[in-house]
Formats: C-alpha cells, sequence, structure tokens
C-alpha cells in the first residue's frame, strides 16, 4: 500500500472512532453562520445578498479551528516523531492526511452548505455555484491551514498563533469564493473565479505538503 | 587569473565571511557607517528638492509632498519583504546562520516600512479622496502585508529554543512570499468587482523631473536605511546569540576583533 | 516654493513654506512620523548595543568573582 493511501486510511479510521472530531467543525459552521442573522436588520433582501460571504467566512472559521488538533494527539502520542524518522516520504504521508482532514471538515461543511443557503434564501442557483466554490477552495483551505498547524503544534498556545498567520493566507480563497457568488447573483460568468480557485487548489495540492514536511522538520527535534 | 574568477572568489569569499558572526561583525562595523552616511546625504538631497525645489502640483498642491515620503516607504515594505525570505530560503536550504539573523532583524523594519505606508497613504488621501481609507487594491494588499509581517514575528517569538523559531520564521516567509502574488492579484480582482469609480487614473500625467528626482533621491537613500538599520539591529542579534563565545567576551572587555 | 530668485539671493518665505498651501498638517506629519520611525530604528539599536555589551561585561565579572571565591 503506497504512503498516500496508507496514511489518508489510519487519519479515516482515527476519526471515525472518535465521533466528535467529525462533529463539532459542522456544528461550529452552523452555529457561526447563524449568528450573522441575528446580528443583523432580519431582512431578507439583505440576508440574501450577504448569505454567500457569511457562509464563506464560518467555512474558514470552522476549518481553522479544527487546523489547531489536526497534529495534536500525533505530537503527544509520538506518533509524528516516528513518521519523520520512517523512510516513507513525509511530504506523501502529510498530504494523506490534510486530505483526510479535509473530508471530515471542508467537504462535510460543503455538502451542508446548502441547507444553510435555504435559510439565507439565496436562490437555487446561486447554491450550485456557492457548493462548487466550497468544494473547490476548502480542500486549499486545509491544506495552507496545515502549514501553520504543523508550524505551531509544538507551542502549549498555538490556537491564536494558527489565525495570525494563516488567516492573511486566506484573503485569496475567500476573495475568488465570496466573489463568485456576487458575480453570479449579477447574472455574470463564474468560470474565471472556478479556474482561479482551481490553481490555488493545485499549487496547494503540490506545494503545501513540502511545506508542511519542512515546518515539522523545524519544529519537532 | 582572469577577471571573473577573481571577481567570483572575491564574491564566494564575501559570501563565507559574512556567514561567519564574527566576521560579519568585524566588516559592518566599517560598512554600517557608510551605510548611514549615503542614507544621510541622499534623503537630505531628496528632502531638499522634494520640499523646496519641485514646484506645488497643479491637481493636488502642496499635499503631493507626502508622496515623497509615502512612495519609497510603499516600495520598500515590498523590497524588505523579498529580501527577509530569499535570507529565509538560504537560511533553510544552506544553513547559514547569519541568514536567519537577516529575516529576524528584516521583520521589524518591514513592518514599520509597511504601517509608515498606510499612514502617510491615509494622511494623503484624506485631502485628496476626501476619506482616510479606501477599499483600493494597493491599500488592502499593503494592509495584508503588515498582517503578514506580524506572523513572521509573531511566529518567531512564540518559540522559546532560538534555532527553532529562527527557522520557523524563515519558512513562514517563504510560505509568505509564494502567496503575495496571488494575494495581490485576487485583491486587483475584489476591488475592481466592488468599487465603482477608479482612483488611480489609468494613462494619468507622467511625473514631470522636478518630482522624479527626489523620488529617486529617496528611493535610494531609503534603501540604504533599510541596509543601517539591519545592520545596526544584526549587530545587536549576532552579540546576543553569542554572548558565551570567546570573541564577544573578549569585545565586552573592551578588546577589539 | 515660498521662494524667489532675485538679485542672485534666494529670499524664503518661512511662513508660507511651513503653511504649505494649506496642507500643512497633513505634509508635516507624514515627513514627521516618517523621520520618527527612521530615529527610532537608529537610536534603540544603537542604545541597546551598549546596555548589551555592558549585560556581557557584568557577566563575565560576576562568573570570575564565583570563581575566585570557590574553594
Amino acid at each position: 500500500m503506497n504512503t498516500l493511501t496508507l496514511y489518508f486510511r489510519r487519519e479515516w479510521q482515527l476519526m471515525f472512532r472518535n465521533t466528535s472530531s467529525l462533529i463539532q467543525p459542522l456544528t461550529f459552521f452552523i452555529i457561526i453562520a447563524l449568528l450573522f442573522p441575528f446580528s443583523l436588520p432580519a431582512e431578507n433582501a439583505l440576508l440574501q445578498r450577504i448569505g454567500g460571504g457569511v457562509i464563506w467566512v464560518s467555512a474558514v472559521l470552522a476549518t481553522l479551528l479544527s487546523l489547531e488538533s489536526m497534529f495534536h494527539s500525533d505530537y503527544h502520542d509520538g506518533t509524528l516523531e516516528q513518521m519523520l524518522i520512517h523512510p516513507r516520504s513525509l511530504p506523501l504521508a502529510m498530504l494523506g492526511k490534510a486530505l483526510a482532514h479535509w473530508t471530515a471538515t471542508g467537504l462535510v461543511l460543503s455538502l451542508f452548505s446548502p441547507v444553510l443557503c435555504l435559510t439565507f434564501n439565496i436562490p437555487s442557483d446561486q447554491i450550485w455555484v456557492l457548493f462548487a466554490g466550497l468544494l473547490l477552495g476548502t480542500p486549499s483551505l486545509t491544506l495552507i491551514g496545515a502549514i501553520g498547524a504543523a508550524l505551531t503544534v509544538t507551542l502549549r498556545r498555538g490556537g491564536v498563533l494558527i489565525a495570525i498567520i494563516i488567516l492573511p493566507l486566506y484573503i485569496p480563497i475567500l476573495i475568488f469564493g465570496a466573489g463568485m457568488l456576487t458575480q453570479a447573483t449579477q447574472g455574470l460568468d463564474v468560470t474565471s473565479q472556478l479556474y482561479a480557485l482551481a490553481a490555488i487548489l493545485t499549487l496547494a495540492l503540490t506545494l503545501s505538503p513540502f511545506a508542511i514536511a519542512g515546518a515539522l522538520r523545524v519544529t519537532i527535534n | 587569473m582572469n577577471p571573473f574568477t577573481s571577481i567570483w572568489t572575491f564574491l564566494s569569499t564575501t559570501y563565507h565571511r559574512l556567514g561567519s558572526p564574527r566576521e560579519f561583525y568585524r566588516i559592518s562595523r566599517y560598512v554600517t557607517p557608510v551605510f548611514g552616511f549615503l542614507f544621510l546625504t541622499l534623503s537630505a538631497l531628496g528632502a531638499y528638492f522634494g520640499l523646496f525645489v519641485a514646484p506645488a502640483d497643479y491637481q493636488q498642491g502642496d499635499a503631493f509632498r507626502i508622496l515623497f515620503v509615502h512612495v519609497p516607504v510603499a516600495w520598500m515594505s515590498l523590497f524588505v519583504y523579498v529580501v527577509m525570505a530569499v535570507a529565509g530560503a538560504i537560511g533553510l536550504i544552506w544553513r547559514m546562520k547569519m541568514a536567519f539573523v537577516v529575516t529576524i532583524c528584516s521583520a521589524p523594519i518591514g513592518a514599520a516600512f509597511t504601517a509608515l505606508a498606510l499612514l502617510t497613504g491615509s494622511i494623503w488621501g484624506k485631502p485628496i479622496w476626501g476619506t482616510y481609507w479606501v477599499w483600493d487594491a494597493r491599500l488592502t494588499s499593503e494592509l495584508i502585508l503588515l498582517f503578514l509581517y506580524f506572523g513572521i514575528m509573531a511566529v518567531y517569538y512564540a518559540f522559546e529554543e532560538r534555532k527553532t523559531a529562527e527557522k520557523a520564521a524563515a519558512l513562514l516567509s517563504v510560505v509568505g512570499v509564494v502567496i503575495v502574488p496571488i494575494i495581490h492579484y485576487s485583491v486587483e480582482w475584489w476591488s475592481s468587482l466592488h468599487q465603482g469609480v477608479t482612483v488611480f487614473a489609468e494613462g494619468g500625467p507622467k511625473m514631470p523631473p522636478s518630482m522624479l528626482l527626489p523620488l529617486a533621491f529617496m528611493a535610494v537613500g531609503f534603501m540604504f536605511f533599510y541596509g543601517y538599520a539591519l545592520f545596526l539591529t544584526m549587530r545587536n542579534r549576532v552579540l546576543i546569540n553569542e554572548r558565551k563565545s570567546k570573541w564577544v567576551r573578549a569585545l565586552a572587555m573592551g578588546e577589539s576583533i | 516654493m515660498g521662494s524667489c530668485i532675485s538679485n542672485g539671493r534666494i529670499n524664503m518665505n518661512w511662513a508660507e513654506f511651513f503653511n504649505m498651501g494649506g496642507y500643512a498638517f497633513e505634509v508635516w506629519t507624514s515627513w514627521g512620523l516618517t523621520l520618527l520611525v527612521l530615529l527610532w530604528f537608529v537610536i534603540i539599536p544603537k542604545h541597546r548595543n551598549a546596555r548589551i555589551k555592558h549585560e556581557i561585561k557584568r557577566q563575565i565579572a560576576r562568573e570570575t568573582r564565583l570563581e575566585n571565591t570557590a574553594p
């Protein structure tokens, strides 16, 4: 079995043994998104306009929250150190781990997003745009965020630090993802934004495993 | 010996000498004042031409004189970031001690340049645009850049062990420099989407020489300021890092090295 | 600005110069802020350099004292 699938499957088994790690990000995502209607004038037109942006910000925050625990248990039980000295390719292992992490967070959030769209009265043709954007954007969020998680894994108070170093790097994904919906509401074509998100995802898939591996080698010694 | 070989030998010996903290401390003692002198001369000339000689702009009046500090500072904010990331990459790849020192000492200077660019920009924007802040592509990118600098500094100070901290900050600066162009491009696209009016007129009036000259003096002067401030802070960092070594102890006791 | 050349001599109108055509506040705050930041990055490291050397000197003195008093 190759390194990628091995670590992907390992991560899956660990996550499904602990179902709370699956439910927490999704719950957080929904709660954040539902805070906005309460803090704004309850007008359907307004909620419809801001809904896409709100859902994107919630997805970013939910991903960010889930990142902190990404390497924690592996670090504390010594698995991570074993991975570092093992002859298997560390970047590939990290790619498998990050992708498995994404299926439990980003993918679940994306699948649930149409339901949230309904509460914001977003028309059905735009729901598809948002869904496609989230599906393409959230893997990049996890892959880039994993670099921050790897850099801060040995720190006791790493949570705020991850947010400080990673959120600025999330801005392009947020801009294209949420901007896509703004385009769609004006009846404009969104393929160029989809391409941009896909390009970012390609970059993230190819480069971030090396950055994650490098970060782990730096912080764990 | 042919001239190229001798230039190469000179460059490689300089590189290796600067790679040693002690040699850096020795050489920088002479280089730092030169940088300071060049900075003072060039920026004094720039200030003289910018404040006294250049005639007031026909559209902006005398407010355009802010640009003689704003523009060089904004250029430097990006320049410092690139230097920082290149030094970080050199440090990570060739394990060069002094490269990490360049990265760490550049971050506060770069952050200060970025903050200055934002501040002077919004002071200029108030009379010219009628508002302190516009969600314009350049301003927004600059603000994000400031947060990238903060992130690198935060990472460095989060680790107790210096070597880990240096490497972590260097790695983050390299990651950042890959993403900076993407951020810039995306923010540009975003501002064209959100903004009704374009603030910066495309193909506007070309810069007259009376304005270009002080700007050039200031820009080069600020480049030397960066070198000056960088070497001053690097000298301190070297002393702290090497405080247990013999030569630093001898230096502290007043001996020359 | 604020200056005119007559008979080969430069006559400055300093009040007009400092007024900056009504943009005195904006121009001088920007230049002043920049100057402050530049000064900060020169004065603080120079001050710190002396302090670091002093600290190391004290550390050496403490170590030699300990060595001398130790039996």
